[in-house]
């Protein structure tokens, strides 16, 4: 009862901070923008078709997956910020106990990588996506699933590091390589071979691989798989976040 | 020892913690009765907030014990929390949130009552002077405003027990004195204890005890009268026509080492009486006179051998100010 109130506490604040930065919110509307229209419109210009469609309607889901791959792993560190701005002192001499307060981080966070993944899929119809319902509810077990692995890896990152200065590693060194080796900007079918192993330990390739399911864009592994390790991904990461909090 | 272990408020027992090589706490013991203002006296990296970090359950003691209202903070965290009110020293108030969402957010991770919380929070706000500003994001706050916010907000659970870390670091004057007026008025009321820590002397002596720490170590605990006392009686400043030649006189005929200072020659004496009597017939003239009730200053003075430094911060904990200051404007 008290724990449920705590969690929900934890993300409400989590969610009106993000709705008050307008820059966050600014941010989370004009990557699908910049991505679907300048580079879809741009790189389709010269490109063929990819899996079946047009560039602009390919990147579709990579879209969808930076915009969670940003949008969660900001929101887990933001661990950082509050640590370094005293907040989380607040928390942590609360009468709640250390795993209630990473399972209001990685639920609130999700909720609002989740806000920004939606967003993003406002703009099917301007890259001519097709929804029906049924496109509409896997994307949307995607974007959950996705958002709360990522938003648990996150907070993994967040427990190691101890100031801001190391964000930009992160973004680089994390976020991007996951974001490039996902089969969300190019095809992945015909990769040299290293770089295909690097496409198969990614986890974030199953979540666009399940999108295209959804999308009806030749996914290339099966529903089974990608559900298995985009679950296993997010259970991983969100066990990894509990035993590592526990020592802040 | 008639009294149960459980009468005090906190009762700490041979507490160390180290980090490292440093032993930033090196087996402080002492006891704070319910209901009482005891104050934590030290200059900065004597192991205040580490010793508060422990009382709240942030750090782990490397060794001894600290009871908190009764429970082991090693043993039962959870319940040691439940009995705080925490002011920390640095800002900890979500100044992206209005004052009445801080407070909002506090009574549901203190699990206050829902029947009671929008009573209490009007009744905080009130109380801190903030009804009007309650809507506003913190962020617009002053100093002043925000330290206001985190006391109501320590105490909107209801706690016996309030931590003040550094309470009116940064505060005017006047906020410092309605604070204090405020937290002597809640003791009153409420019966509550409150701990402190501060390294402004003039605060020291609003508290019932104090304690002196220095390099992690308790050098002195009493009263701040019975500490005053052991600076000597009375403080005298001396100024005379040659400073100099009365320091060697008051050497060689009463053997007084007076410390030379840019008001004159300053010493401590057990009483006017007798000062008088030895200054009948000193063969330097005499400018000016003044006796004074030794300080809780002097007695740091009289206690450590040195005053308490004023803040050296290091330069992450500028760095860190500075970025806080920017998020702010």
């Amino acid at each position: 009862m008290s724990t449920v109130e705590a969690i929900w506490a934890l993300t409400w604040r989590d969610l009106v901070r993000f709705l008050r930065d307008r820059s966050q919110v600014l941010g989370a509307l004009a990557r699908p923008v910049l991505w679907l229209v300048f580079m879809g419109k741009g790189l389709g210009a010269s490109l063929e078709k990819a899996h079946g469609v047009g560039y602009q309607s390919f990147l579709f889901a990579g879209a969808i997956a930076m915009a969670v791959l940003f949008g969660g792993m900001f929101q887990g560190v933001t661990i950082i910020w509050d640590r370094e701005f005293g907040f989380l002192k607040e928390v942590l001499v609360a009468p709640i106990p250390r795993v209630t307060i990473v399972c209001g981080k990685v639920f609130s966070g999700t909720v609002v990588t989740v806000v920004q993944g939606c967003l993003t899929v406002l703009f099917a119809p301007v890259v001519s996506v097709p929804l029906g319902a049924a496109t509409l509810a896997g994307l949307l077990a995607v974007i959950v699933l996705l958002s709360l692995g990522v938003t648990a890896l996150g907070v993994v990152v967040a427990t190691r590091m101890q100031t801001f200065e190391g964000f930009g590693v992160i973004s680089n060194f994390v976020v991007l390589p996951l974001f490039f080796l996902s089969g969300g900007i190019f095809p992945v079918e015909r990769l040299p071979a290293w770089m295909t192993v690097l496409v198969r330990l990614n986890p974030v390739t199953y979540g666009v691989d399940l999108m295209r399911h959804a999308l009806h864009q030749a996914p290339v592994f099966g529903t089974g798989l990608d559900l298995g390790v985009l679950g296993a991904f997010a259970a991983a990461m969100t066990g990894l976040a509990l035993a590592w909090f526990r020592r802040e | 020892m008639s009294e149960p272990a459980t009468a005090a408020a906190i009762e700490v027992e041979g507490l160390v913690r180290r980090f490292g090589d440093l032993t930033a706490v090196d087996g402080v013991s002492f006891a704070v009765p319910r209901g009482q203002i005891f104050g934590f006296l030290g200059p900065n990296g004597a192991g205040k907030s580490t010793t508060i970090k422990i009382l709240c359950t942030l750090l782990e003691p490397s060794e001894g014990r600290a009871r908190v209202a009764g429970y082991d903070v090693r043993t039962a965290p959870s319940r040691v929390r439940r009995s705080l009110g925490i002011l920390f020293q640095d800002p900890s108030v979500d100044d992206r949130l209005t004052a009445r969402e801080n407070l909002w957010v506090h009574c549901m991770i203190y699990g206050v009552p829902r029947g009671v919380r929008r009573a209490r929070i009007e009744e905080a706000l009130a109380w801190i002077g903030l009804a009007g500003e309650a809507d506003q994001r913190v962020r617009t706050f002053s100093g002043g405003m925000r330290r206001r916010l985190e006391v109501a907000r320590a105490l909107l659970h209801e706690p016996p027990i309030l931590i003040l870390d550094e309470p009116t670091t940064g505060l005017d004057p006047q906020t410092r004195r309605t604070l204090w007026d405020r937290l002597r008025e809640l003791r009153e009321r409420e019966r509550l204890t409150i701990f402190l820590t501060t390294h402004y002397m003039d605060e020291a002596e609003h508290c019932d005890r104090v304690a002196i720490l220095d390099h992690g170590v308790l050098i002195a605990e009493g009263t701040p009268e019975e500490l005053r006392r052991r600076a000597g009686e009375e403080r005298v400043t001396l100024s005379t026509a040659d400073d100099a030649r009365a320091a060697r006189e008051l050497a060689t005929r009463f053997g007084i080492e007076p410390l030379p200072t840019e008001r004159g020659l300053e010493f401590a004496v057990s009483g006017a009486e007798e000062l008088l009597a030895k200054l009948a017939g000193f063969p330097v003239q005499l400018q000016r006179l003044s006796l004074a009730r030794p300080t809780l200053e002097d007695a740091f003075l009289a206690l450590t051998g040195h005053t308490i430094r004023p803040d050296e911060a290091s330069s992450r904990d500028v760095l860190r100010r500075l970025v806080k200051m920017r998020r702010r404007t």
